[in-house]
C-alpha cells in the first residue's frame, strides 16, 4: 500500500474510534426533540415538548437551580482552596511536602463509592471526637452538596495552580519586591495574573466535575433537594421519560461550551500577554491528564 | 563614610562559604563592577545589597543607614536583572510605572515621571507596547527606566548587558553609562566581563571565593594586578613563575627553573631567592624578524591566528609558548611567517612582578 493509502486508512480508523465513543452521547441530541411520551430511536416526530417540561414541571425546575448552585459553589470554593494548597506546596519548604501534596491528590484515587459512603454517614450523622464534631445535618442540603464535591473538585484547581505556579519566574516577584511593593502587593499585582489561566482551568474542571456528578450526589440527595443528573438517573429507572434526554441536551451543551472556552484561553491570553502563557499546554495535559485519570477511578 | 559601605559581609549555604567577609565602600555617584567567574560569590552579594537574601554576618549601609535587616520593598534601591524580569502581563508604561505606584505619588506625578524616564530611554512611543513585543535592547532599557525612575538611592546591575549580542552590548555599556552618569546614582553592577568592567566602571573589584581580590581604577587593576589570578581575569597574560637569582644594574634577574632567564625592573620589595610570577600582556611583547644580531630573546613562531584588528602569534622561546598580539594597521607588513625566528622585545614596565598567591612575596 502507498503511504497515501496507509493515511486514509489511518484517517478512517481516527474517524471510527470518534464515532463509536461520541455516538452514544449524540444519540441523546435527536431523541430529546421526540413528540412521542416514551424514549425512543428513532424520534417519532419534531418537538420542543420535552424543553418546555424541563421549565414547567416541579421535578426539573426545582433542580436545576441546586445544581447550578451546587456547582458555582464548587467551582469557587475548590479553585480558592487549590490555590492557597498549590502556594503552600511550590513555595513552601517543609517537611512532610510530600505526603500533603499525595492526600491533596488522593480524590482522584480514593474509590468514589467510599467517599459517598463516608460523606454520607459524617454528613447525616455528623462525627464527634471529644468536644469537636462535625457534620450531622447536612445531607439533603445545598451546603452539604457543595462540602463533598469540593472534595472530589480540588485536586484539578490544585494540579493546574501548582503548574502555573511553577512557570511563573520568581524572579518577577523579586523585582516586585525591588520595585516597593509588599509581599500582599507581589501577589495581587504580579503572581495572581500570571496564575490566572491556571486558576481560571482549574475552576472549570472543577464546576464540571460538581456538574456531573451522580454518585455522592444521589447519596446526599433528599426527594426534597437534588440534582439534574441523580434526577436523571431516577427518572430514567422509573420510566423512559424523554425529558431526561432534553436535560442531557442541555448538560452536555454546557459541557461543550465550557470545554469552548478552555480552548478560547491561549488566544484571549495572547491577546493580553502578546504571547500565550508559558506552560499552557503542560496545564491543560496535566489538568486533563487528571480529568482522564478521575474518568477511570 | 562612604555613601555605601559593606563591612564583613558572609554568606554560608550549609558548609559552602559563598561570602567570605567582603569589604567594599563606594562614593556617591561612583560605578562598581565586581568582577570574577562564575560562583566567586558576587551575584550572592548583589543579592545581599538588594535585600533578596539574608547575610549571615557582616553590616550593609547605604547613605549613613543601615539597611541589613530592612525587608527588600522598604530598602528603595533599583535594581537591573540578567532577564530583565518585565512583568509580561503589563504594558512598558505599566512596568515602569510599578515603582511609583508603591509611593505616595499622586497619578499626573506619576505619568509626567513615566514620560520623562521613557524619553531618558529614548522610547517614547513604545509605552502601550508589551515586553513581548520589543527587541533585547529595547527590554534592556524598560529594565533601565523602571529601576530609575523612583530616584533609588542604588541600581544594582545584574549581568544586566550579557543577553544581547555583541555590537548591541557595546552600544548599550556606552549609553547606560551615560545614563548614570546624567542620573548620578551610585551604580554596583556584577559581570564576568572584563572588557565590560573595564570599560563602564570607576572601580572594579576583583573577586574570587568570596572575597575581593583588588579593587581599583580599571587602569590600575590592569596595569598593577595584584596577583596571577587578577592579571588573567582581566585579559591575556603570559605569566612567567622563577626564582630571583640575582641583582644587577638593569633589575633583577629571574630563574625560570628551565636554564632560561629574565631580566625585570620592579620598585616592589623582592630579594634574591624569593619566588615570584611576571605578568606580560601579549599586546606589550614585540617582534622583529629577522631578530637583529645581540638580540636578549630569540624565539621561532608556532602558530599565527589572523583575528581583525589584531593577530596572535604563539613563540616558542625560553622552552614554553609565548602569545604575542600585535595590532593589524592597515599597510602595516606582517611579514613574519610559521617556524621563522623572531626576536620578542618589552618595554621594562611591562614586566609585572605579582605577588605569588601562596604568598611568598
Amino acid at each position: 500500500m502507498t503511504p497515501r493509502a496507509w493515511a486514509s486508512l489511518w484517517r478512517a480508523f481516527a474517524v471510527l474510534t470518534a464515532a463509536i465513543m461520541l455516538g452514544p452521547i449524540l444519540v441523546v441530541v435527536p431523541m430529546s426533540f421526540t413528540n412521542s411520551s416514551t424514549l425512543a430511536f428513532p424520534p417519532e416526530g419534531l418537538s420542543l415538548r420535552w424543553y418546555g417540561e424541563l421549565l414547567t414541571n416541579p421535578q426539573w425546575t426545582l433542580r436545576i437551580p441546586v445544581s447550578v448552585e451546587t456547582a458555582f459553589a464548587t467551582a469557587i470554593l475548590a479553585t480558592v482552596l487549590g490555590t492557597l494548597a498549590a502556594l503552600g506546596m511550590t513555595r513552601g519548604s517543609f517537611p512532610g511536602r510530600g505526603l500533603l501534596t499525595a492526600l491533596f491528590l488522593a480524590p482522584l484515587v480514593v474509590p468514589i463509592i467510599d467517599l459517598a459512603v463516608g460523606d454520607y454517614f459524617v454528613w447525616a450523622l455528623g462525627w464527634q471526637i471529644g468536644h469537636f464534631g462535625f457534620g450531622g445535618g447536612l445531607a439533603g442540603t445545598v451546603p452539604g452538596l457543595v462540602l463533598a464535591h469540593t472534595v472530589l473538585a480540588f485536586p484539578f484547581p490544585f494540579i493546574t495552580v501548582s503548574t502555573a505556579l511553577t512557570t511563573v519566574d520568581r524572579t518577577l516577584e523579586l523585582a516586585a519586591a525591588g520595585l516597593g511593593a509588599n509581599p500582599w502587593r507581589t501577589f495581587q499585582k504580579i503572581t495572581l495574573p500570571l496564575i490566572r489561566t491556571g486558576m481560571v482551568t482549574g475552576a472549570l474542571f472543577a464546576f464540571l466535575t460538581s456538574w456531573d456528578e451522580v454518585v455522592v450526589a444521589s447519596f446526599l440527595a433528599s426527594p426534597r433537594v437534588s440534582t439534574v443528573p441523580v434526577q436523571i438517573f431516577t427518572e430514567l429507572r422509573q420510566s423512559y421519560d424523554p425529558a431526561a434526554a432534553a436535560i442531557s441536551t442541555v448538560l452536555l451543551a454546557a459541557a461543550v461550551v465550557l470545554v469552548g472556552l478552555l480552548a478560547l484561553i491561549p488566544v484571549l491570553s495572547r491577546r493580553a500577554y502578546g504571547r500565550s502563557p508559558e506552560g499552557f499546554a503542560e496545564i491543560v495535559t496535566r489538568g486533563g491528564g487528571a480529568v482522564g485519570a478521575a474518568t477511570t477511578t | 563614610m562612604a555613601f555605601l559601605e559593606i563591612r564583613d559581609l558572609t554568606k554560608v549555604y550549609g558548609d559552602k562559604v559563598v561570602l567570605d567577609g567582603l569589604n567594599l565602600s563606594a562614593q556617591d555617584g561612583e560605578f562598581i563592577s565586581l568582577l570574577g567567574p562564575s560562583g566567586c560569590g558576587k551575584t550572592t552579594a548583589l543579592r545581599l545589597i538588594a535585600g533578596f537574601l539574608q547575610p549571615d554576618g557582616g553590616s550593609i549601609a547605604v547613605n549613613g543607614r543601615e539597611i541589613t535587616n530592612l525587608p527588600a520593598h522598604r530598602r528603595n534601591i533599583g535594581m537591573v536583572f540578567q532577564s530583565y524580569a518585565l512583568f509580561p502581563h503589563m504594558t512598558v508604561g505599566q512596568n515602569i510605572a510599578f515603582g511609583l505606584e508603591q509611593r505616595p505619588f499622586s497619578r499626573k506625578e506619576i505619568a509626567k515621571a513615566v514620560d520623562e524616564s521613557l524619553d531618558m530611554v529614548r522610547l517614547n512611543s513604545f509605552a502601550s507596547r508589551r515586553p513581548a513585543e520589543l527587541s533585547g535592547g529595547q527590554q534592556q532599557r524598560v529594565a533601565l527606566a523602571r529601576a530609575l525612575v523612583f530616584q533609588p538611592q542604588l541600581l544594582l546591575l545584574d549581568e544586566s548587558l550579557s543577553a544581547l549580542d555583541k555590537k548591541l552590548r557595546v552600544q548599550m555599556q556606552l549609553e547606560l553609562r551615560h545614563i548614570q552618569k546624567e542620573v548620578g546614582v551610585t551604580a554596583v553592577f556584577v559581570t564576568h566581563d572584563h572588557e565590560e568592567a573595564l570599560t563602564m566602571s570607576d572601580r572594579v573589584a576583583v573577586m574570587r571565593n568570596g572575597r575581593i581580590v583588588q579593587l581599583d581604577t580599571p587602569s590600575n587593576v590592569y596595569r598593577a594586578p595584584v596577583d596571577d589570578f587578577v592579571a588573567e581575569s582581566l585579559g591575556e597574560a603570559n605569566l612567567l613563575h622563577g626564582t630571583v637569582k640575582s641583582k644587577d644594574g638593569l633589575g633583577f634577574v629571574l630563574d625560570l627553573g628551565d636554564g632560561s632567564s629574565l631580566t625585570v625592573a620592579t620598585d616592589r620589595p623582592i630579594r634574591v631567592g624569593d619566588t615570584c610570577t611576571v605578568a606580560i600582556r601579549p599586546e606589550d611583547i614585540e617582534l622583529a624578524s629577522p631578530p637583529a644580531a645581540g638580540s636578549n630573546l630569540v624565539g621561532r613562531v608556532r602558530s599565527i591566528a589572523f583575528a581583525g584588528n589584531t593577530t596572535l602569534y604563539v613563540v616558542e622561546a625560553m622552552h614554553r609558548e609565548i602569545r604575542v598580539r600585535r595590532p593589524n594597521t592597515a599597510g602595516a607588513k606582517n611579514g613574519v611567517a610559521v617556524d621563522e625566528e623572531v626576536a620578542l622585545a618589552w618595554d621594562t614596565s611591562a614586566a609585572l612582578i605579582l605577588a605569588d598567591r601562596q604568598g611568598a612575596v
